[in-house]
């Protein structure tokens, strides 16, 4: 019976979402306070939380439902990120970042893993001048600073460890 | 990113207001879309307030999913930009989950090619395709630096899964990158990590200069009896004795290096004219090399580095010269 007991969600602009208990207990910080005061039938509200993001998240909790490694998947940092997963984080980088966000705040571990990966991803292969395009960042160092990072970081990848 | 924040809650609340008219001009009845109900009059004036608080590059993607959407549905009129936004408010909110609006999500659907995951929620298809779009158009919309949206403590988490030598290439993007990646634990923790119980050679050369000249300076290494490479060892009734330019091409140490060292002067052995050489004890050479490189693994890898850049140096002198004779055979 209480595997199927229902648990109300209320998103930052009051929208409503019904989940049961099981993805619920995918978020760590749902799961610890739904173990501390019970299901007490009421609205959890999570202000930090917007209703498109939740959805996302939800959607995230629903495929790994029955996932027996949720948990202990992703601790590996090399490890491959699976396709669904991959497809999951197609989206454009504010969403990525209000993802990362929400996992934090709900303390989803995997989908943080997850999520920071990608971004991380974002960086790996590129040159800070692709860097700065893929993020829109403007470069506002003077040539003569950027000179001098580029050239400490030369000599610290040079000396011997 | 709170900004953002509030743009979303905005628009949610919009969407719950506005339903009758995206409803219809989401149904595709150009007839009713050009006179618009009056409840739009208002939506239209919070869109624009909307519109004008957001930043720069939020305003460009708006305008293209307005472009997007115009381009996707032809049967409406050009000018109907309103409608075409309060729709593109709907494909994003979530509640409100009419049947009609399913039908739309749907609609789009079919246009993009058609998602790898079954729909649970109208409103996960419709940001899938969403997603698709962006990717499918290789302009990734609404760029912003993660660095300055998301708190520091992720941020490190970030840069956690990228290797060191590309942390500290990032340093170089923008001044809080720089903060970004000099104020990450990871090198902190990186250091604690092997000096702390687990201490083989291989997690030595992990460890900083610093921290590997305090590790021997608790377990001191053993010297060398043995010749190192070409070193070439004299002898002074038992002692080992090397000489100074000997010592500084063995252990890569300068003359400066050697200044506190005590040395005896012999005459120069190649030549009984030249310069008297000066010995100095091999024990002392070492040990001053092992606390100036901090350890074997120092003075190896900076014999190594001068190795390789001599080799280098070597190379291009020999490509010039080669250059420089076939030049002068083709004269």
């Amino acid at each position: 019976m209480s595997a199927h007991s229902q648990i109300l969600l209320t998103s930052s602009e009051g929208t409503e979402f019904i989940i049961d208990r099981d993805i619920a207990d995918k978020s760590m910080l749902l799961k610890c306070m739904l173990e501390d005061i019970g299901e007490i039938g009421q609205a959890v509200p999570l202000p930090n939380v917007s209703g498109p993001i939740l959805t996302k998240v939800i959607e995230y909790c629903t495929h790994h439902r029955d996932d027996p490694n949720f948990l202990s998947a992703n601790d590996d940092v090399a490890a491959e990120i699976d396709e669904w997963d991959l497809e999951y984080c197609k989206v454009d980088q504010g969403t990525l970042y209000e993802l990362i966000l929400a996992a934090n705040y709900l303390d989803i571990k995997p989908l943080m893993d997850l999520t920071c990966k990608t971004v991380a991803n974002m960086i790996k292969a590129k040159s800070p001048e692709e860097i700065r395009k893929t993020f829109n960042i403007t470069n506002d160092f003077t040539p003569e600073e950027e000179d001098q990072v580029r050239r400490e970081n030369g000599k610290g990848s040079r000396r011997l460890s | 990113m709170l900004r953002r924040c509030t743009r979303l809650s905005t628009r949610q609340t919009e969407v719950s207001e506005s339903t009758t008219p995206t409803v219809s001009s989401s149904a595709g009845q150009a007839g009713d879309s050009i006179n618009p109900p009056p409840v739009n009059d208002a939506d239209i004036t919070v869109q624009e307030e909307i519109t004008t608080t957001t930043k720069a590059p939020k305003r460009k993607r708006q305008t293209k999913k307005q472009a997007e959407i115009g381009t996707n549905t032809n049967t409406r009129p050009q000018d109907d930009n309103e409608n075409g936004e309060n729709e593109f408010t709907t494909g994003e909110g979530s509640s409100g989950t009419g049947a009609k609006k399913e039908a739309h999500s749907n609609k789009k659907n079919k246009k993009v090619a058609s998602p790898t995951v079954a729909p649970t929620l109208a409103t996960s298809t419709s940001t899938q395709s969403e997603k698709e779009e962006a990717s499918i158009g290789g302009d990734p919309i609404n760029k912003s630096d993660p660095c300055a949206v998301l708190p520091t403590e992720t941020w490190h988490r970030i840069l956690s899964y990228l290797p060191l030598s590309k942390i500290a290439q990032t340093s170089s993007v923008s001044k809080a990158w720089l903060d970004g990646s000099r104020t990450s634990p990871i090198w902190k923790t990186i250091c604690e990590m092997d000096s702390g119980t687990n201490e083989s050679e291989s997690n030595i050369w992990m460890l900083c200069f610093e921290c590997r000249r305090k590790h021997y300076d608790d377990t001191p290494e053993a010297l060398h009896a043995d010749a190192i490479g070409d070193e070439h060892i004299f002898h002074e009734d038992t002692t080992q004795m090397v000489a100074k330019t000997g010592a500084c091409k063995t252990y890569s140490l300068t003359e400066e290096d050697l200044k506190g060292l005590d040395y005896v002067i012999r005459p120069n052995p190649h030549h009984y004219s030249g310069l008297p050489m000066r010995l100095f004890e091999r024990d002392q050479v070492q040990q001053l090399a092992l606390r100036t490189h901090a350890g074997w693994v120092g003075i190896n890898a900076v014999r190594d580095g001068v190795a390789r850049s001599r080799l280098t140096h070597f190379n291009q002198r020999a490509k010039e010269v080669q250059a420089g004779s076939r030049a002068q055979s083709s004269q």
